[in-house]
Parts: structure tokens; C-alpha cells; sequence
């Protein structure tokens, strides 16, 4: 019974037709997506993410400055409890900053996983610079022609080795999901909204799904895109709590 | 005096917001409040405290109030930084204490220039429950090294931090002021100390050196990086050519010159489910060898036989210089964080051991978020070591403390 089961449930892919990849095909999409979710290469953006956890919602807000493909701090604005935190992440390795134990702490890749910095993860991947694309299907989206592309992790360090990634005709994402390398499924995410920010068409609105805990969703909005160049010395570890 | 300088302090700040009526300042202030009670056993088996001659009360209550702001100037070129902490004891009777543990004015000179003056704290160096090349940390408590009531204090200094080609150089001039008392504004000592920072292959390695009358004559590395998805492993080493050691000699404990090495490994694990467990082992040549301890022990007994005729001057030196996690020359530390509810409810154990006698201390606590602002903690200590050892001379045998912290924020951050 399970053999059928498995069997239905391949049905759907095996009958999407799947498109010989082109070269540039999919990392041309690629870019087209990070542009809508990044359009800058030096930004800082405020970000609000409602938690819901089961009746329950917890508010959080952050400041997010990026710089280049690889260096983002996040600046933790509330609740009281979070305020004055950092985390730098660079392409190298990450750090936390707390303002009573004030030096910035190494910390690995599953340790950030344990916060919220989970979904900030999730919202902030680079697709170009950190997957290629394995295939391109063309495939229905609520009823409307949609690509879903089937990226592979570049590097074994990323938090999740496989993303699905669903995109409109006109490159516009609709939504993903995120697997870790054992193959499980961990997280989705729904582009929920477009908008205008700083003058650039950009997704300002996202929603996270907890696909182990259901009953877990985020809801992370976008907004003061600000695209003032930023000093190189923010993105060094030492420097962290300083300013 | 305390309220004097409190309003000084809160002069400064207003004085420093209004002197710039320029638009794109920010403030931002904020900060947490708490009161904890402690329950203690006193160990009356301890040679420095037979029959609890130092009267140890029982139970104690502290409260605290500290405030972390900041101004910063538009295009952020300064910034006006402070932590005030407000603390009261009742240890049997009452007593209040306010403390400017930190007020720096930071300045970028340039784009890869900084300049520090005023009071801050620093913490060098990569280790969890020690730090060898943190010569100009505060005190750190290794059972307590998140420092959950705010309390570390930093160092008068005049500092300059330069980033050039991926590297972040720190030199600091630490002069050692007594701001207050009969002879206040008066220069005590000065030191000096440096520190080159770099990212390399992935790995964070600290050169540090550190000099003067104020600070230890010392040269240093850190090191830490991560491997994988889930270990961290870091290390550092020292040495210190200038300490000194109070040590038992003919004449009574006297002071000797000890130039010494300090060196501490360790690494940190995130399992899934998010239980982290942090080990270090760490050796100090300034701690005491067997000889040494042996020799302590014999003072002390000395100095019981003293307190016995009448005399109990030498029973309060041996207290005075009996300084647990000094007493032994290698120590190793576990801590494991269990957070049962994410954000709501963890469960944190720390284990500290003597690897001379396997004395040690246990100490777990659970702490319960109970909103986005209200946390309430319950933290148990034990002391366990037979006689003769470490943690057997520790004035106390266990002890309780039951706390709640309230965490604030004055509103967002204020653009003036």
C-alpha cells in the first residue's frame, strides 16, 4: 500500500515536464529573484517578525545591514529581553554579540539555527551565490503556469542542501522549500507581497512555515530600505557592540 | 555622593544630546532589573570556617537596576555610551551602591580609525569560564560567566582601534584613577595593552601583549573556529611575567614573584535539539602546586590553633587569601544548556572541577521566561569535596538563589 502510495504521489513530477537546462537559464532566473529579494549590494532594512506559535504571537524586530553576497548584521531591536544583541554573519563564520557578556562569541552554524536567526537564515539565502540549479520544471501554481527549480547547495556548510524554488513566468518567486541533507523537509516559504522599496521592486513580505511544528509559522516584513554605503569595518567581528 | 553623581552622569548625557542640535542623532536606552534572594548552608567542616565562625547569614537579598544607552551622532562619527548600574544588599543590614561601569565618548577619526576615552569594558580572548589574554576584562566568575546581574565593570582607558587590510588592531592606555576618596582625581598606576585581531582561513586569531604598572607585563594568543555545522573548537595561552602570589612561607603567607603561564582548550557542541554542552580544561602556573597547597593547609590549621588561644588574625589572612578556582593549578569546566522550551524554559548545569582532588562545584539552574519582558530563575550550588580539598575549604556547602529579571526598553530608538 505504501509502494502505491509513493508511487501516486510521484505521478505529479514525473508527468512535469522537466526543461534541458540551459546554461544560463537558471542562474539567470536566479539573479532575477535575488534582485527582487536584494536589490542592493550596500542596504540596511528594518525587519519585523511576528512568531505564531500555536495562539500565541511574539513580535520581534530587527535591523539588517548588508553588504556585497555575504556579509549581513543583524542589529536585534526588541523585545527588551533581545535589545542591544548582534549576530555577524559572514561568509567565514559567525558571531553573536550580547551586551552583558560583551565580546562577540563564535558560534556554529546549529547554534544560530536555535533562535529566530533560523528563519532569518531562511529569508536571506543568496540563491546565486550559494546554489546551482540542478532542473527546471515547468509546472501549475494555483491554477496559473509556474517554474519550480530544484537548487543544490554549493557548499556541504549550508544549512539546507536543497531548496525548491517556485517562480512565476515572469521570475517573480512564489514560494520554497527548504531541505536539510538527510533529504527531510524542514521549512516553507510563501513570497506573500511586492512592493517598492528605496525606489526597487522587492518582496517585502514573507511567511515562514515550521513544516516539523505545524503549528509554527513566521511572518517576517520588510521596510526602510536604506542603500547608504556602509563602513567595511561594521562586518568585522572585533568591531561588534562597539557602534 | 551617589545621587550626586548619578545627576552628573545624567547632565552629561542631556549635555551631550543638546551640544549637537543636529538632525540624525539616535538614542537608545535600555536596560534590566531584578532582585534575587540567596539561601546559604554554611560549611562549618571547612577549616577556614569551623563552626561557622564567620557568622555566614543564611539567607541574603540583593537587587540591582542597570541601564545600558547610547547616542549616536548622524553618519554615526560618535557616540556616547554608558552602562549605570544601581545595586542594594541586605546581607543582615542594608547597603546601596551606584556604579558608572561604563561612559566612553567613541569617535571615527576615519574610516579605519577609532578613538576610545572614558570607561569600558573589554573582553579579549575566546575561552567560556576563562580568559588567559583577557588582561583587561573585568573579573570573571567562571560558575557565572553570562554575568546574569549585569554587573561587570570596565576599565578607565584611552583607546584607538585601526582596521586595516582585514586587520583589527586595539591599543589601549589604561590609566588607573581614584576618582573618589580623601585624595580623589589622583593617578594610581597606568598601563598599557594590545591586541591584533584577524580572520584567518576561517579562524579568529588574537595576538595580545600588555604592560605597565597597572596591567600584567604579559604576551598572549587566542584562537577559536568552527568545524561543521556544530563544534567550535578555541584555545588560549598566555604568559605573565610579573604576578605575584601570597604563599605560605616561614614567616606567614608572603608575597612571591611567580611569572607564570596560563593555557586553557575547549570546544562547544550543539546537539539536535539544541542542547549545547561547552568543555574547557584550563591550567594556571599561578595557581598553587601540591606543595604549595599543602603548605596552605598547614597555615590554616595553625591559624585554627591561634583562633583557638584567642588570636584570630592569622584564620582571617587564610581567608582572605584562599581564592577558590586559584587554589589549584588545573581546572576543567562543563556546562550543559538544555533548552526544554525554546525561548520559554532551559535547563543549564555547570560543573567546575579541581583536577588535583576531583573537588567540585555543581551548580544547575532553570531559568523560565515567563514573557517578552518577565524571567524568573532558580539557580542550586554544591559544593562537594572531602576534607583537605578545594572546594572542601569553601566557607559554604551549598547554597540557593531564586531571582526575578525584568528586561526594559524606553521606547525604540529615538532619532533627535
Amino acid at each position: 500500500v505504501k509502494t502505491v502510495a509513493l508511487l501516486v504521489c510521484l505521478i505529479p513530477l514525473a508527468i512535469a515536464p522537466l526543461t534541458a537546462i540551459e546554461p544560463d537559464e537558471g542562474a539567470r532566473i536566479l539573479k532575477r529573484v535575488d534582485a527582487l529579494r536584494n536589490p542592493m549590494d550596500n542596504f540596511s532594512l528594518d525587519l519585523e517578525l511576528i512568531n505564531y506559535r500555536k495562539t500565541e504571537a511574539e513580535t520581534w524586530r530587527l535591523r539588517v545591514h548588508g553588504q556585497g553576497k555575504d556579509k549581513s548584521l543583524v542589529e536585534f531591536l526588541s523585545p527588551a529581553t533581545e535589545k542591544g544583541k548582534y549576530l555577524l554573519m559572514l561568509r567565514d563564520g559567525m558571531w553573536a554579540y550580547v551586551p552583558d557578556a560583551n565580546k562577540p562569541i563564535r558560534i556554529s552554524p546549529l547554534q544560530r539555527l536555535m533562535g529566530e536567526a533560523s528563519n532569518g537564515d531562511v529569508a536571506r539565502t543568496n540563491y546565486s551565490a550559494d546554489y546551482v540549479v540542478g532542473s527546471i520544471a515547468e509546472v501549475e501554481e494555483d491554477g496559473k503556469p509556474a517554474r519550480v527549480l530544484d537548487l543544490k547547495a554549493k557548499d556541504s556548510d549550508l544549512s539546507y542542501s536543497r531548496v525548491r524554488l517556485w517562480v512565476s513566468p515572469d521570475d517573480i518567486p512564489l514560494r520554497a522549500e527548504y531541505y536539510v541533507g538527510s533529504g527531510k523537509l524542514l521549512k516553507r516559504l510563501f513570497f506573500r507581497e511586492l512592493g517598492m522599496l528605496y525606489g526597487s521592486r522587492m518582496v517585502t513580505k514573507v511567511e515562514i512555515i515550521d513544516v516539523v511544528r505545524p503549528d509554527r509559522r513566521t511572518v517576517m516584513s520588510y521596510s526602510n530600505l536604506d542603500a547608504r554605503p556602509l563602513p567595511e569595518k561594521m562586518f568585522q567581528p572585533g568591531y561588534l557592540g562597539k557602534w | 555622593m551617589v545621587m550626586r553623581r548619578a545627576l552628573l552622569i545624567l547632565w552629561a548625557l542631556i549635555a551631550a544630546l543638546r551640544s549637537t542640535p543636529a538632525s540624525g542623532q539616535e538614542l537608545r536606552l535600555f536596560g534590566q532589573s531584578g532582585t534575587e534572594a540567596g539561601f546559604e548552608d554554611p560549611n562549618g567542616s571547612s577549616p577556614l570556617n569551623p563552626g561557622n565562625i564567620l557568622h555566614i547569614p543564611r539567607s541574603t537579598d540583593t537587587s540591582d537596576l542597570t541601564l545600558f544607552g547610547d547616542v549616536t551622532g548622524g553618519g554615526k562619527r560618535w557616540k556616547l555610551q554608558m552602562k549605570l548600574r544601581g545595586s542594594s544588599d541586605w546581607i543582615g543590614d542594608s547597603s546601596y551602591k551606584f556604579d558608572v561601569s561604563e561612559l566612553t565618548f567613541k569617535y571615527a577619526a576615519a574610516s579605519w580609525l577609532d578613538v576610545h576615552v572614558g570607561r569600558e569594558i573589554e573582553r579579549w580572548g575566546t575561552g567560556y569560564a576563562w580568559n588567559p589574554t583577557g588582561v583587561v576584562n573585568p573579573r570573571k566568575d567562571p560558575s557565572d560567566p553570562g554575568d546574569r546581574r549585569s554587573a561587570f565593570r570596565g576599565v578607565d582607558l584611552v583607546s584607538a582601534d585601526i582596521f586595516v587590510k582585514g586587520w583589527d588592531v586595539t591599543l589601549l592606555g589604561t590609566p588607573e584613577i581614584a576618582w573618589t576618596g580623601k585624595n580623589g582625581r589622583r593617578l594610581l598606576s597606568t598601563g598599557w595593552a594590545a591586541r591584533a585581531y584577524r580572520l584567518i582561513k576561517g579562524a579568529d586569531v588574537a595576538l595580545t601583549a600588555s604592560g605597565g604598572n597597572g596591567l600584567p607585563n604579559s604576551e598572549g594568543l587566542s584562537l577559536a573556529r568552527v568545524f561543521g555545522k556544530s563544534l567550535e573548537l578555541h584555545g588560549e595561552a598566555a604568559y605573565i611575567s610579573d604576578s605575584i602570589r601570597y604563599l605560605p612561607r616561614a614567616q606567614g603567607l608572603a608575597p612571591v614573584r611567580r611569572p607564570h603561564a596560563e593555557i586553557l582548550v575547549g570546544g562547544q557542541y550543539t546537539f539536535p535539539g539544541n542542547v549545547n554542552v561547552v568543555g574547557e580544561i584550563y591550567h594556571s602556573g599561578q595557581g598553587l602546586n601540591d606543595r604549595d597547597w599543602n603548605a596552605f593547609g598547614g597555615f590554616t590549621r595553625s591559624a585554627q590553633q591561634s583562633f583557638a588561644e584567642g588570636n584570630p588574625l592569622p584564620l582571617q589572612l587564610a581567608n582572605t587569601r584562599f581564592t577558590p578556582l586559584q587554589m589549584s593549578q588545573n581546572y576543567t569546566f562543563l556546562r550543559v544548556l538544555w533548552p526544554i522550551r525554546l525561548n520559554r524554559l532551559e535547563l543549564e548545569t555547570i560543573v567546575i572541577s579541581s583536577l588535583r582532588d576531583g573537588s567540585s562545584l555543581i551548580r544547575p539552574g532553570i531559568t523560565r521566561r515567563i514573557s517578552t519582558n518577565w524571567s524568573v530563575y532558580c539557580i542550586y550550588s554544591q559544593f562537594v569535596g572531602g576534607a583537605g580539598t578545594e572546594f572542601g575549604f569553601v566557607q559554604i556547602r551549598r547554597g540557593a538563589d531564586i531571582g526575578i529579571r525584568y528586561h526594559f526598553s524606553l521606547g525604540a530608538a529615538h532619532k533627535l
